[in-house]
Protein backbone atom coordinates (compact mmCIF):
# COMPACT_ATOMS: atom_id res chain seq x y z
CA UNK A 1 0.00 0.00 0.00
CA UNK A 2 1.61 3.19 -1.41
CA UNK A 3 -0.54 5.90 -0.27
CA UNK A 4 -0.71 6.97 3.13
CA UNK A 5 -3.40 6.48 5.55
CA UNK A 6 -4.47 9.81 6.63
CA UNK A 7 -7.35 11.33 4.51
CA UNK A 8 -10.86 10.05 3.74
CA UNK A 9 -9.47 8.91 0.16
CA UNK A 10 -6.86 6.21 1.78
CA UNK A 11 -6.51 3.36 -0.66
CA UNK A 12 -7.49 0.52 1.90
CA UNK A 13 -11.14 2.09 2.77
CA UNK A 14 -13.69 -0.80 2.09
CA UNK A 15 -17.45 -0.54 0.95
CA UNK A 16 -19.78 -2.80 1.68
CA UNK A 17 -21.95 -4.23 -1.83
CA UNK A 18 -24.63 -6.51 -1.88
CA UNK A 19 -25.72 -8.17 -5.02
CA UNK A 20 -29.30 -9.19 -6.56
CA UNK A 21 -29.67 -12.23 -4.73
CA UNK A 22 -28.52 -10.70 -1.51
CA UNK A 23 -24.80 -11.73 -1.45
CA UNK A 24 -23.18 -9.12 0.34
CA UNK A 25 -19.09 -8.04 -0.77
CA UNK A 26 -16.53 -6.19 0.47
CA UNK A 27 -14.32 -4.26 -1.86
CA UNK A 28 -12.09 -1.73 -1.73
CA UNK A 29 -13.31 1.29 -2.52
CA UNK A 30 -10.66 2.21 -5.15
CA UNK A 31 -11.41 -0.71 -6.80
CA UNK A 32 -15.21 -0.51 -6.58
CA UNK A 33 -15.08 3.28 -7.78
CA UNK A 34 -13.75 1.82 -11.18
CA UNK A 35 -17.65 2.53 -11.47
CA UNK A 36 -19.22 5.53 -12.28
CA UNK A 37 -22.62 4.47 -10.96
CA UNK A 38 -20.95 3.29 -7.22
CA UNK A 39 -18.53 6.03 -7.54
CA UNK A 40 -21.56 8.23 -8.31
CA UNK A 41 -23.32 6.73 -5.15
CA UNK A 42 -20.88 6.41 -2.91
CA UNK A 43 -20.33 10.49 -3.46
CA UNK A 44 -24.07 11.28 -2.93
CA UNK A 45 -24.67 9.03 0.57
CA UNK A 46 -21.35 10.22 1.54
CA UNK A 47 -19.54 7.91 4.67
CA UNK A 48 -22.64 6.61 6.08
CA UNK A 49 -23.37 4.30 3.65
CA UNK A 50 -24.11 0.65 5.23
CA UNK A 51 -24.49 -1.44 1.98
CA UNK A 52 -25.06 -0.51 -1.54
CA UNK A 53 -27.93 -2.66 -3.01
CA UNK A 54 -26.96 -3.42 -6.81
CA UNK A 55 -30.35 -4.58 -8.02
CA UNK A 56 -29.70 -5.59 -11.46
CA UNK A 57 -26.11 -7.32 -11.02
CA UNK A 58 -26.26 -11.49 -9.14
CA UNK A 59 -23.73 -12.02 -7.56
CA UNK A 60 -21.52 -14.61 -9.67
CA UNK A 61 -21.47 -11.38 -12.11
CA UNK A 62 -20.60 -8.94 -9.42
CA UNK A 63 -17.62 -11.38 -8.55
CA UNK A 64 -16.67 -11.34 -11.92
CA UNK A 65 -17.02 -7.70 -12.50
CA UNK A 66 -15.10 -6.88 -9.07
CA UNK A 67 -12.53 -9.23 -10.00
CA UNK A 68 -11.76 -7.19 -12.79
CA UNK A 69 -12.10 -3.74 -11.14
CA UNK A 70 -9.54 -5.32 -8.71
CA UNK A 71 -7.07 -5.54 -11.43
CA UNK A 72 -7.61 -2.21 -12.47
CA UNK A 73 -7.35 -0.82 -9.21
CA UNK A 74 -4.40 1.41 -9.92
CA UNK A 75 -2.98 2.80 -12.81
CA UNK A 76 -0.99 0.39 -15.16
CA UNK A 77 3.04 1.65 -15.81
CA UNK A 78 4.87 0.62 -19.62
CA UNK A 79 6.29 -1.95 -18.30
CA UNK A 80 2.92 -3.79 -17.03
CA UNK A 81 0.78 -2.89 -19.86
CA UNK A 82 1.65 -6.21 -21.83
CA UNK A 83 0.79 -8.47 -18.63
CA UNK A 84 -2.39 -6.42 -18.50
CA UNK A 85 -3.11 -7.39 -22.03
CA UNK A 86 -3.43 -10.68 -21.56
CA UNK A 87 -4.88 -10.62 -18.16
CA UNK A 88 -7.59 -8.85 -20.01
CA UNK A 89 -8.05 -11.39 -23.12
CA UNK A 90 -8.41 -14.15 -20.16
CA UNK A 91 -10.54 -12.07 -18.66
CA UNK A 92 -13.07 -12.05 -21.65
CA UNK A 93 -12.51 -15.52 -22.76
CA UNK A 94 -15.84 -16.56 -20.93
CA UNK A 95 -18.56 -18.28 -22.06
CA UNK A 96 -21.48 -16.80 -23.85
CA UNK A 97 -23.93 -16.45 -21.07
CA UNK A 98 -21.33 -15.65 -18.35
CA UNK A 99 -20.51 -12.91 -21.23
CA UNK A 100 -23.70 -11.23 -21.64
CA UNK A 101 -24.35 -11.16 -17.59
CA UNK A 102 -21.34 -9.43 -17.33
CA UNK A 103 -21.79 -7.41 -20.60
CA UNK A 104 -25.35 -5.81 -19.09
CA UNK A 105 -23.54 -5.60 -15.76
CA UNK A 106 -20.76 -3.35 -16.98
CA UNK A 107 -23.16 -1.28 -18.64
CA UNK A 108 -25.28 -0.72 -15.50
CA UNK A 109 -22.72 -0.03 -13.57
CA UNK A 110 -20.94 2.39 -16.12
CA UNK A 111 -17.62 0.72 -16.57
CA UNK A 112 -16.12 2.39 -19.53
CA UNK A 113 -13.24 0.38 -20.61
CA UNK A 114 -14.96 -2.90 -19.33
CA UNK A 115 -17.60 -2.31 -22.00
CA UNK A 116 -15.01 -1.71 -24.49
CA UNK A 117 -13.53 -4.76 -23.52
CA UNK A 118 -16.58 -7.18 -23.70
CA UNK A 119 -18.06 -5.43 -26.75
CA UNK A 120 -14.99 -5.58 -28.84
CA UNK A 121 -15.21 -9.32 -27.93
CA UNK A 122 -18.51 -9.76 -28.94
CA UNK A 123 -17.73 -8.06 -32.48
CA UNK A 124 -14.66 -10.27 -32.90
CA UNK A 125 -16.89 -13.36 -32.49
CA UNK A 126 -18.97 -11.76 -35.38
CA UNK A 127 -16.10 -10.45 -37.37
CA UNK A 128 -16.24 -12.21 -40.74
CA UNK A 129 -18.65 -15.02 -40.25
CA UNK A 130 -21.32 -15.33 -42.91
CA UNK A 131 -24.91 -14.64 -41.34
CA UNK A 132 -25.29 -18.82 -41.05
CA UNK A 133 -22.41 -18.87 -38.99
CA UNK A 134 -23.52 -16.14 -36.76
CA UNK A 135 -26.84 -17.70 -36.35
CA UNK A 136 -24.89 -20.64 -35.25
CA UNK A 137 -22.39 -18.99 -33.40
CA UNK A 138 -25.15 -17.08 -31.02
CA UNK A 139 -28.16 -19.52 -31.74
CA UNK A 140 -30.19 -17.27 -33.08
CA UNK A 141 -33.51 -18.61 -35.11
CA UNK A 142 -33.94 -17.48 -38.30
CA UNK A 143 -37.55 -16.11 -38.45
CA UNK A 144 -37.78 -15.58 -42.02
CA UNK A 145 -39.61 -17.05 -44.23
CA UNK A 146 -37.69 -18.18 -47.42
CA UNK A 147 -39.97 -15.60 -48.78
CA UNK A 148 -39.03 -12.66 -46.65
CA UNK A 149 -35.37 -13.94 -47.08
CA UNK A 150 -35.13 -13.34 -50.34
CA UNK A 151 -36.74 -9.96 -50.38
CA UNK A 152 -33.93 -8.79 -48.04
CA UNK A 153 -31.45 -10.02 -49.60
CA UNK A 154 -33.17 -8.25 -53.00
CA UNK A 155 -33.69 -5.37 -51.27
CA UNK A 156 -29.79 -5.19 -49.66
CA UNK A 157 -28.34 -6.65 -52.87
CA UNK A 158 -25.77 -4.01 -52.88
CA UNK A 159 -24.55 -5.06 -49.54
CA UNK A 160 -24.53 -8.98 -50.89
CA UNK A 161 -22.95 -8.50 -54.53
CA UNK B 1 -14.66 -43.83 33.38
CA UNK B 2 -15.31 -46.93 35.43
CA UNK B 3 -18.26 -47.92 33.83
CA UNK B 4 -18.55 -49.30 30.69
CA UNK B 5 -18.63 -46.43 28.18
CA UNK B 6 -21.54 -45.32 27.35
CA UNK B 7 -22.35 -43.40 24.01
CA UNK B 8 -22.42 -40.16 23.19
CA UNK B 9 -25.17 -38.89 21.39
CA UNK B 10 -24.05 -35.48 19.82
CA UNK B 11 -20.48 -33.66 19.79
CA UNK B 12 -20.34 -30.07 18.78
CA UNK B 13 -17.72 -27.97 18.38
CA UNK B 14 -18.35 -24.51 16.97
CA UNK B 15 -14.84 -21.65 17.06
CA UNK B 16 -14.22 -19.19 14.98
CA UNK B 17 -10.49 -19.18 15.18
CA UNK B 18 -7.84 -20.88 12.99
CA UNK B 19 -6.15 -23.80 14.52
CA UNK B 20 -2.61 -24.68 13.96
CA UNK B 21 -1.52 -27.85 12.67
CA UNK B 22 -0.99 -29.48 16.25
CA UNK B 23 -4.42 -28.46 17.32
CA UNK B 24 -5.70 -29.92 14.20
CA UNK B 25 -4.28 -33.28 15.20
CA UNK B 26 -5.83 -32.64 19.22
CA UNK B 27 -9.46 -32.30 17.39
CA UNK B 28 -8.55 -35.65 14.76
CA UNK B 29 -7.94 -37.45 18.66
CA UNK B 30 -11.33 -36.20 19.75
CA UNK B 31 -13.46 -37.30 16.93
CA UNK B 32 -11.83 -40.48 17.04
CA UNK B 33 -12.83 -41.24 20.98
CA UNK B 34 -16.45 -39.54 19.79
CA UNK B 35 -16.49 -41.99 16.79
CA UNK B 36 -15.38 -44.94 19.45
CA UNK B 37 -18.45 -43.54 21.34
CA UNK B 38 -20.96 -44.29 19.11
CA UNK B 39 -21.61 -40.72 18.01
CA UNK B 40 -24.79 -39.92 16.25
CA UNK B 41 -24.70 -36.33 15.39
CA UNK B 42 -21.23 -34.16 14.77
CA UNK B 43 -21.36 -30.33 14.01
CA UNK B 44 -18.39 -28.88 13.45
CA UNK B 45 -17.78 -25.33 12.66
CA UNK B 46 -13.52 -24.80 12.32
CA UNK B 47 -12.33 -23.10 9.99
CA UNK B 48 -9.54 -24.78 7.36
CA UNK B 49 -9.29 -27.91 9.83
CA UNK B 50 -9.43 -30.99 7.54
CA UNK B 51 -12.05 -33.34 8.42
CA UNK B 52 -10.43 -36.86 9.93
CA UNK B 53 -10.85 -39.58 7.95
CA UNK B 54 -12.23 -41.40 10.70
CA UNK B 55 -15.68 -39.18 10.95
CA UNK B 56 -16.08 -40.25 7.22
CA UNK B 57 -16.58 -44.10 8.73
CA UNK B 58 -18.70 -43.89 11.30
CA UNK B 59 -21.28 -46.82 11.44
CA UNK B 60 -23.15 -44.62 13.78
CA UNK B 61 -23.39 -41.06 12.36
CA UNK B 62 -26.87 -40.24 11.28
CA UNK B 63 -26.16 -36.41 11.53
CA UNK B 64 -23.57 -34.72 10.49
CA UNK B 65 -23.17 -30.70 9.91
CA UNK B 66 -19.55 -29.31 8.89
CA UNK B 67 -18.87 -25.73 8.56
CA UNK B 68 -16.00 -23.75 7.22
CA UNK B 69 -13.75 -26.46 7.02
CA UNK B 70 -12.13 -28.94 4.69
CA UNK B 71 -12.64 -32.12 3.09
CA UNK B 72 -10.82 -34.87 1.73
CA UNK B 73 -11.04 -38.01 0.61
CA UNK B 74 -8.76 -40.47 -0.38
CA UNK B 75 -10.74 -43.80 -0.28
CA UNK B 76 -14.41 -44.44 -0.49
CA UNK B 77 -16.25 -43.20 2.67
CA UNK B 78 -18.50 -45.43 4.44
CA UNK B 79 -21.87 -43.79 6.46
CA UNK B 80 -24.57 -46.31 6.82
CA UNK B 81 -26.28 -44.65 9.29
CA UNK B 82 -26.25 -40.99 7.71
CA UNK B 83 -29.68 -39.80 7.34
CA UNK B 84 -28.49 -35.71 7.38
CA UNK B 85 -25.67 -34.15 5.68
CA UNK B 86 -25.62 -30.29 6.36
CA UNK B 87 -24.00 -27.71 5.37
CA UNK B 88 -20.99 -29.29 3.72
CA UNK B 89 -19.40 -25.92 3.20
CA UNK B 90 -16.28 -26.24 1.48
CA UNK B 91 -13.77 -23.61 1.90
CA UNK B 92 -11.22 -23.96 -0.47
CA UNK B 93 -7.63 -22.99 0.58
CA UNK B 94 -4.74 -20.83 -1.35
CA UNK B 95 -3.36 -23.30 -2.23
CA UNK B 96 -6.39 -25.49 -3.62
CA UNK B 97 -7.64 -22.72 -5.62
CA UNK B 98 -4.72 -22.33 -7.90
CA UNK B 99 -5.44 -25.87 -8.81
CA UNK B 100 -9.23 -24.61 -9.86
CA UNK B 101 -10.12 -27.08 -12.79
CA UNK B 102 -9.17 -30.11 -10.94
CA UNK B 103 -10.16 -29.56 -7.94
CA UNK B 104 -13.79 -28.76 -9.15
CA UNK B 105 -12.95 -32.37 -10.66
CA UNK B 106 -11.79 -33.59 -7.07
CA UNK B 107 -14.80 -32.47 -5.23
CA UNK B 108 -17.30 -34.39 -7.60
CA UNK B 109 -15.30 -36.75 -7.12
CA UNK B 110 -15.59 -37.02 -3.21
CA UNK B 111 -18.85 -35.89 -3.55
CA UNK B 112 -20.12 -39.11 -5.39
CA UNK B 113 -17.88 -41.20 -3.33
CA UNK B 114 -19.36 -39.77 -0.23
CA UNK B 115 -22.98 -39.94 -1.06
CA UNK B 116 -22.12 -43.67 -2.84
CA UNK B 117 -21.12 -44.45 0.84
CA UNK B 118 -24.53 -43.16 2.59
CA UNK B 119 -27.18 -45.73 1.34
CA UNK B 120 -29.86 -43.51 4.01
CA UNK B 121 -28.67 -40.01 2.82
CA UNK B 122 -31.90 -38.22 2.84
CA UNK B 123 -31.25 -34.63 2.97
CA UNK B 124 -27.83 -33.01 1.10
CA UNK B 125 -27.55 -29.95 1.36
CA UNK B 126 -24.60 -28.46 -0.75
CA UNK B 127 -22.61 -24.93 -1.07
CA UNK B 128 -20.06 -24.55 -3.09
CA UNK B 129 -18.93 -21.98 -5.40
CA UNK B 130 -16.49 -23.41 -7.75
CA UNK B 131 -18.05 -26.91 -7.83
CA UNK B 132 -18.92 -26.64 -11.49
CA UNK B 133 -19.96 -30.77 -12.27
CA UNK B 134 -21.86 -32.51 -9.75
CA UNK B 135 -23.29 -36.06 -9.99
CA UNK B 136 -26.11 -37.38 -7.53
CA UNK B 137 -26.95 -40.71 -6.89
CA UNK B 138 -29.07 -42.10 -4.48
CA UNK B 139 -32.02 -44.31 -3.72
CA UNK B 140 -32.50 -42.80 -0.29
CA UNK B 141 -32.49 -38.83 -0.81
CA UNK B 142 -35.34 -36.87 -0.53
CA UNK B 143 -34.35 -33.56 -0.19
CA UNK B 144 -31.41 -31.58 -2.08
CA UNK B 145 -30.40 -28.32 -1.81
CA UNK B 146 -27.97 -26.92 -3.76
CA UNK B 147 -25.81 -23.30 -4.40
CA UNK B 148 -23.36 -22.68 -6.38
CA UNK B 149 -21.87 -19.47 -8.19
CA UNK B 150 -20.65 -21.34 -11.20
CA UNK B 151 -22.87 -22.50 -14.66
CA UNK B 152 -22.46 -26.54 -13.86
CA UNK B 153 -23.34 -29.54 -15.29
CA UNK B 154 -25.32 -31.77 -13.06
CA UNK B 155 -27.36 -34.85 -13.15
CA UNK B 156 -29.41 -36.49 -10.32
CA UNK B 157 -30.71 -40.07 -10.56
CA UNK B 158 -32.43 -39.54 -7.63
CA UNK B 159 -36.01 -41.76 -7.54
CA UNK B 160 -37.07 -40.93 -4.42
CA UNK B 161 -36.41 -37.22 -4.01
CA UNK B 162 -39.28 -35.01 -3.32
CA UNK B 163 -37.70 -31.74 -2.47
CA UNK B 164 -35.01 -29.76 -4.50
CA UNK B 165 -33.67 -26.54 -4.61
CA UNK B 166 -31.39 -25.22 -7.28
CA UNK B 167 -30.34 -21.87 -6.91
CA UNK B 168 -28.06 -19.05 -7.84
CA UNK B 169 -26.47 -20.96 -10.68
CA UNK B 170 -25.79 -19.43 -13.38
CA UNK B 171 -28.77 -19.51 -16.05
CA UNK B 172 -26.28 -21.87 -18.87
CA UNK B 173 -25.72 -24.59 -15.81
CA UNK B 174 -27.60 -27.93 -17.40
CA UNK B 175 -29.25 -30.13 -14.92
CA UNK B 176 -30.65 -33.64 -15.46
CA UNK B 177 -33.31 -34.86 -13.55
CA UNK B 178 -34.33 -38.43 -12.67
CA UNK B 179 -36.14 -37.74 -9.86
CA UNK B 180 -40.02 -39.39 -10.31
CA UNK B 181 -41.43 -38.42 -7.03
CA UNK B 182 -40.34 -34.79 -6.94
CA UNK B 183 -42.71 -32.91 -5.25
CA UNK B 184 -41.39 -29.23 -4.72
CA UNK B 185 -39.03 -27.62 -6.65
CA UNK B 186 -37.54 -24.06 -6.68
CA UNK B 187 -35.56 -23.44 -9.38
CA UNK B 188 -33.06 -20.87 -10.82
CA UNK B 189 -32.02 -22.14 -14.01
CA UNK B 190 -33.24 -22.49 -17.53
CA UNK B 191 -32.60 -25.58 -18.54
CA UNK B 192 -34.07 -28.56 -17.20
CA UNK B 193 -33.51 -31.75 -19.17
CA UNK B 194 -34.06 -35.25 -18.26
CA UNK B 195 -32.52 -38.72 -19.32
CA UNK B 196 -33.16 -40.32 -21.98
CA UNK B 197 -35.28 -43.20 -21.35
CA UNK B 198 -37.32 -41.47 -18.92
CA UNK B 199 -39.82 -40.85 -21.26
CA UNK B 200 -40.57 -44.81 -21.80
CA UNK B 201 -40.33 -45.16 -18.11
CA UNK B 202 -42.60 -42.40 -16.33
CA UNK B 203 -46.10 -41.32 -18.34
CA UNK B 204 -44.24 -37.58 -17.56
CA UNK B 205 -41.02 -36.89 -16.62
CA UNK B 206 -42.26 -35.42 -12.87
CA UNK B 207 -45.69 -36.70 -12.49
CA UNK B 208 -46.21 -35.44 -9.10
CA UNK B 209 -44.46 -32.18 -8.80
CA UNK B 210 -47.14 -30.06 -7.19
CA UNK B 211 -45.10 -26.40 -6.75
CA UNK B 212 -42.41 -25.58 -9.16
CA UNK B 213 -41.27 -21.69 -8.09
CA UNK B 214 -39.15 -20.35 -10.45
CA UNK B 215 -36.66 -17.58 -10.42
CA UNK B 216 -34.82 -17.35 -13.35
CA UNK B 217 -34.08 -14.30 -15.22
CA UNK B 218 -35.34 -15.22 -18.78
CA UNK B 219 -38.81 -15.75 -19.79
CA UNK B 220 -37.57 -17.35 -22.49
CA UNK B 221 -36.01 -20.27 -20.57
CA UNK B 222 -38.70 -20.33 -17.98
CA UNK B 223 -41.23 -21.50 -20.47
CA UNK B 224 -38.87 -24.41 -21.52
CA UNK B 225 -38.73 -25.47 -17.41
CA UNK B 226 -42.75 -24.78 -17.46
CA UNK B 227 -43.17 -26.77 -20.47
CA UNK B 228 -40.72 -29.93 -19.45
CA UNK B 229 -42.53 -30.12 -16.09
CA UNK B 230 -45.70 -30.16 -17.33
CA UNK B 231 -47.89 -31.22 -19.74
CA UNK B 232 -46.16 -31.30 -22.88
CA UNK B 233 -43.67 -33.88 -23.44
CA UNK B 234 -42.79 -34.46 -26.72
CA UNK B 235 -39.34 -33.34 -28.79
CA UNK B 236 -37.81 -32.49 -26.77
CA UNK B 237 -35.01 -30.10 -28.49
CA UNK B 238 -31.27 -30.90 -27.67
CA UNK B 239 -30.33 -27.36 -28.32
CA UNK B 240 -29.70 -26.67 -24.94
CA UNK B 241 -28.21 -22.62 -25.66
CA UNK B 242 -30.23 -19.99 -26.48
CA UNK B 243 -29.70 -16.55 -28.06
CA UNK B 244 -28.82 -13.96 -25.64
CA UNK B 245 -27.52 -11.44 -28.10
CA UNK B 246 -30.72 -10.53 -29.80
CA UNK B 247 -32.21 -9.59 -26.35
CA UNK B 248 -29.54 -7.26 -25.45
CA UNK B 249 -30.54 -3.63 -25.10
CA UNK B 250 -30.33 -1.80 -28.43
CA UNK B 251 -27.53 0.80 -27.19
CA UNK B 252 -25.00 -2.29 -26.11
CA UNK B 253 -26.07 -3.53 -29.54
CA UNK B 254 -24.83 -0.59 -30.91
CA UNK B 255 -21.78 -0.59 -29.32
CA UNK B 256 -20.82 -3.86 -30.35
CA UNK B 257 -21.35 -2.56 -33.87
CA UNK B 258 -18.93 0.01 -33.71
CA UNK B 259 -15.94 -2.38 -33.97
CA UNK B 260 -17.47 -3.83 -37.13
CA UNK B 261 -17.10 -3.20 -40.68
CA UNK B 262 -20.55 -1.41 -41.61
CA UNK B 263 -21.01 -3.82 -44.48
CA UNK B 264 -21.61 -6.27 -41.96
CA UNK B 265 -23.86 -5.15 -40.18
CA UNK B 266 -26.30 -4.60 -43.21
CA UNK B 267 -25.21 -8.74 -44.16
CA UNK B 268 -27.00 -8.81 -40.32
CA UNK B 269 -30.57 -8.12 -41.17
CA UNK B 270 -30.80 -11.79 -42.59
CA UNK B 271 -30.15 -13.03 -39.10
CA UNK B 272 -33.74 -12.23 -38.16
CA UNK B 273 -36.60 -10.27 -37.72
CA UNK B 274 -34.81 -8.74 -34.89
CA UNK B 275 -31.88 -7.64 -36.90
CA UNK B 276 -33.68 -6.77 -39.65
CA UNK B 277 -33.77 -2.91 -38.93
CA UNK B 278 -30.47 -2.58 -36.57
CA UNK B 279 -28.32 -1.34 -39.18
CA UNK B 280 -30.32 1.85 -40.45
CA UNK B 281 -30.33 3.45 -37.07
CA UNK B 282 -27.00 2.29 -36.22
CA UNK B 283 -24.46 5.65 -35.50
CA UNK B 284 -21.16 3.94 -36.04
CA UNK B 285 -20.26 3.84 -40.05
CA UNK B 286 -16.84 2.03 -40.43
CA UNK B 287 -16.25 2.03 -43.97
CA UNK B 288 -12.56 -0.03 -44.47
CA UNK B 289 -10.91 -3.15 -44.15
CA UNK B 290 -12.37 -4.55 -47.38
CA UNK B 291 -9.77 -7.49 -46.74
CA UNK B 292 -11.85 -9.86 -45.63
CA UNK B 293 -12.14 -12.62 -48.24
CA UNK B 294 -16.04 -13.06 -47.74
CA UNK B 295 -16.31 -9.37 -48.34
CA UNK B 296 -16.74 -9.24 -52.21
CA UNK B 297 -15.60 -11.90 -54.40
CA UNK B 298 -12.00 -11.75 -56.04
CA UNK B 299 -13.36 -11.03 -59.50
CA UNK B 300 -15.51 -7.89 -58.76
CA UNK B 301 -13.29 -4.21 -59.24
CA UNK B 302 -12.53 -3.84 -55.16
CA UNK B 303 -12.09 0.19 -55.96
CA UNK B 304 -15.55 0.70 -57.31
CA UNK B 305 -17.16 -1.47 -54.86
CA UNK B 306 -16.40 0.34 -51.99
CA UNK B 307 -17.32 3.35 -53.30
CA UNK B 308 -20.91 1.85 -54.31
CA UNK B 309 -21.26 0.43 -51.23
CA UNK B 310 -20.65 3.30 -49.15
CA UNK B 311 -22.97 5.61 -51.48
CA UNK B 312 -25.69 2.62 -51.15
CA UNK B 313 -25.59 2.30 -47.80
CA UNK B 314 -25.92 6.14 -46.69
CA UNK B 315 -28.63 6.58 -49.06
CA UNK B 316 -30.62 3.64 -48.14
CA UNK B 317 -30.12 4.89 -44.55
CA UNK B 318 -31.51 7.81 -45.26
CA UNK B 319 -34.85 5.97 -47.22
CA UNK B 320 -35.54 3.98 -44.21
CA UNK B 321 -35.18 5.89 -41.64
CA UNK B 322 -38.87 6.80 -40.81
CA UNK B 323 -38.15 9.04 -37.62
CA UNK B 324 -35.99 11.97 -38.76
CA UNK B 325 -32.12 11.05 -39.03
CA UNK B 326 -30.64 10.78 -35.69
CA UNK B 327 -26.85 11.67 -34.85
CA UNK B 328 -24.07 10.20 -36.86
CA UNK B 329 -21.33 9.42 -34.05
CA UNK B 330 -18.19 8.05 -35.66
CA UNK B 331 -17.14 8.17 -39.55
CA UNK B 332 -14.40 5.69 -40.32
CA UNK B 333 -13.21 5.37 -44.06
CA UNK B 334 -9.66 3.45 -44.56
CA UNK B 335 -9.00 2.50 -48.24
CA UNK B 336 -5.34 1.76 -49.80
CA UNK B 337 -7.30 2.45 -53.30
CA UNK B 338 -6.46 5.98 -54.94
CA UNK B 339 -9.85 7.44 -56.20
CA UNK B 340 -10.47 9.49 -59.09
CA UNK B 341 -11.56 12.73 -59.11
CA UNK B 342 -15.23 12.22 -59.09
CA UNK B 343 -14.55 10.11 -56.15
CA UNK B 344 -13.04 12.76 -53.87
CA UNK B 345 -16.40 14.93 -54.86
CA UNK B 346 -19.19 12.29 -53.55
CA UNK B 347 -16.31 11.79 -50.46
CA UNK B 348 -16.76 15.52 -49.88
CA UNK B 349 -20.58 14.78 -49.62
CA UNK B 350 -20.19 11.98 -47.20
CA UNK B 351 -18.59 13.95 -44.87
CA UNK B 352 -20.59 16.72 -45.59
CA UNK B 353 -23.61 14.36 -44.12
CA UNK B 354 -22.30 13.27 -41.48
CA UNK B 355 -20.63 16.66 -39.66
CA UNK B 356 -25.03 17.62 -40.52
CA UNK B 357 -25.06 14.68 -38.19
CA UNK B 358 -23.24 16.46 -36.18
CA UNK B 359 -20.42 13.29 -36.17
CA UNK B 360 -18.04 12.99 -33.02
CA UNK B 361 -15.22 11.01 -34.10
CA UNK B 362 -13.68 11.32 -38.46
CA UNK B 363 -11.24 8.43 -38.87
CA UNK B 364 -9.97 9.03 -42.37
CA UNK B 365 -6.87 7.00 -44.48
CA UNK B 366 -7.59 7.95 -48.08
CA UNK B 367 -4.87 8.96 -50.53
CA UNK B 368 -4.49 12.11 -52.14
CA UNK B 369 -7.72 13.16 -50.82
CA UNK B 370 -7.37 16.64 -49.54
CA UNK B 371 -9.89 17.38 -46.78
CA UNK B 372 -12.67 19.94 -47.10
CA UNK B 373 -12.56 22.71 -45.15
CA UNK B 374 -16.27 22.59 -43.23
CA UNK B 375 -14.57 19.40 -41.57
CA UNK B 376 -12.25 21.69 -39.73
CA UNK B 377 -14.76 24.14 -38.48
CA UNK B 378 -17.18 21.13 -37.43
CA UNK B 379 -18.41 22.11 -33.44
CA UNK B 380 -19.32 18.62 -32.42
CA UNK B 381 -15.91 17.31 -33.60
CA UNK B 382 -14.18 15.44 -30.71
CA UNK B 383 -11.94 13.11 -32.50
CA UNK B 384 -10.03 13.73 -35.77
CA UNK B 385 -7.67 10.72 -37.02
CA UNK B 386 -6.43 11.18 -40.52
CA UNK B 387 -3.81 9.37 -42.61
CA UNK B 388 -2.43 9.36 -45.84
CA UNK B 389 -4.46 12.46 -47.01
CA UNK B 390 -3.67 16.04 -47.19
CA UNK B 391 -4.47 18.83 -45.03
CA UNK B 392 -4.86 22.74 -45.90
CA UNK B 393 -5.93 24.72 -43.38
CA UNK B 394 -5.11 28.26 -44.85
CA UNK B 395 -7.00 29.99 -42.79
CA UNK B 396 -7.31 29.42 -38.98
CA UNK B 397 -9.62 26.62 -37.56
CA UNK B 398 -12.29 26.40 -35.21
CA UNK B 399 -12.67 23.23 -33.64
CA UNK B 400 -14.12 23.76 -30.13
CA UNK B 401 -14.79 20.26 -29.05
CA UNK B 402 -11.87 18.52 -30.19
CA UNK B 403 -9.66 16.60 -27.24
CA UNK B 404 -8.14 13.91 -29.59
CA UNK B 405 -5.89 14.94 -32.65
CA UNK B 406 -3.79 12.24 -34.61
CA UNK B 407 -2.11 13.19 -37.92
CA UNK B 408 0.38 11.48 -40.56
CA UNK B 409 -0.16 13.49 -43.06
CA UNK B 410 0.78 15.61 -45.50
CA UNK B 411 0.65 19.30 -44.16
CA UNK B 412 3.40 22.24 -43.94
CA UNK B 413 3.70 24.35 -40.92
CA UNK B 414 1.43 27.08 -41.32
CA UNK B 415 -1.91 24.76 -41.67
CA UNK B 416 -0.64 22.90 -38.22
CA UNK B 417 -0.36 26.02 -37.04
CA UNK B 418 -3.79 27.01 -38.05
CA UNK B 419 -5.30 24.05 -36.97
CA UNK B 420 -3.63 23.32 -33.27
CA UNK B 421 -4.42 26.93 -32.48
CA UNK B 422 -8.42 26.44 -33.15
CA UNK B 423 -8.21 23.69 -30.51
CA UNK B 424 -8.94 25.35 -27.15
CA UNK B 425 -9.61 22.00 -25.04
CA UNK B 426 -6.75 19.57 -27.09
CA UNK B 427 -5.88 16.52 -24.59
CA UNK B 428 -3.82 14.48 -27.13
CA UNK B 429 -1.73 14.74 -29.96
CA UNK B 430 -0.36 12.32 -32.21
CA UNK B 431 1.93 14.02 -35.25
CA UNK B 432 3.43 11.40 -37.66
CA UNK B 433 5.43 13.95 -39.96
CA UNK B 434 5.04 13.68 -43.97
CA UNK B 435 6.63 16.07 -45.90
CA UNK B 436 7.05 19.66 -44.69
CA UNK B 437 5.92 19.68 -41.33
CA UNK B 438 8.42 21.58 -38.78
Amino acid sequence: MASSTSGSSSSSKVVKIRSSDNENFEVEEAAAARSETIKKLLEDVGDDADVIPLPNVDAKTLVKVMEWCKKHMDDVDELNKEEMKTWDAEFVDMDQSCLYNVLLAANFLNIKELLDQLTQKVADMIKGKSPEEIRATFNIKNDFTPEEEAEIRKQNAWAFE
Amino acid sequence: MQVPETSISRFKFDTSYTFARSAAKQIDDWLSFVVQSKVQELDLHVRDYCLSQCVLNSSSLTVLKLSKLKLEVSSLSTLPSLKVLFDAYFTVSETLRNLSLECAHLKDQWLNCLISGLPQLESLKVECYELRKISVRSHSLKYFYFRSLSSIRAALSTPNLVFLDIANVDTDSIISVEAPNLIEAKLKLNVLIFPKGIRKKWPSPLPNLKHLKRAGTYNHGNKRVKRDCGEELDNQPNNMAEDRISHLPEPLIHHIFSFLPTIFIVRMSLLSKRWRWIWVSNPFLYFGDFDYKITFPDKVNKRDMVLKFVGNYLRSRKLYMQVPETSVTSFKFGTCYKFTHSATRRMDGWLNFCVQRRVKELDLRFKNYCLPKFVLNSSSLTVLKLRELKLEAPSLSILPSLKVLSLSVECDAKSLQNLISGCPIIEELYLRGHGKES
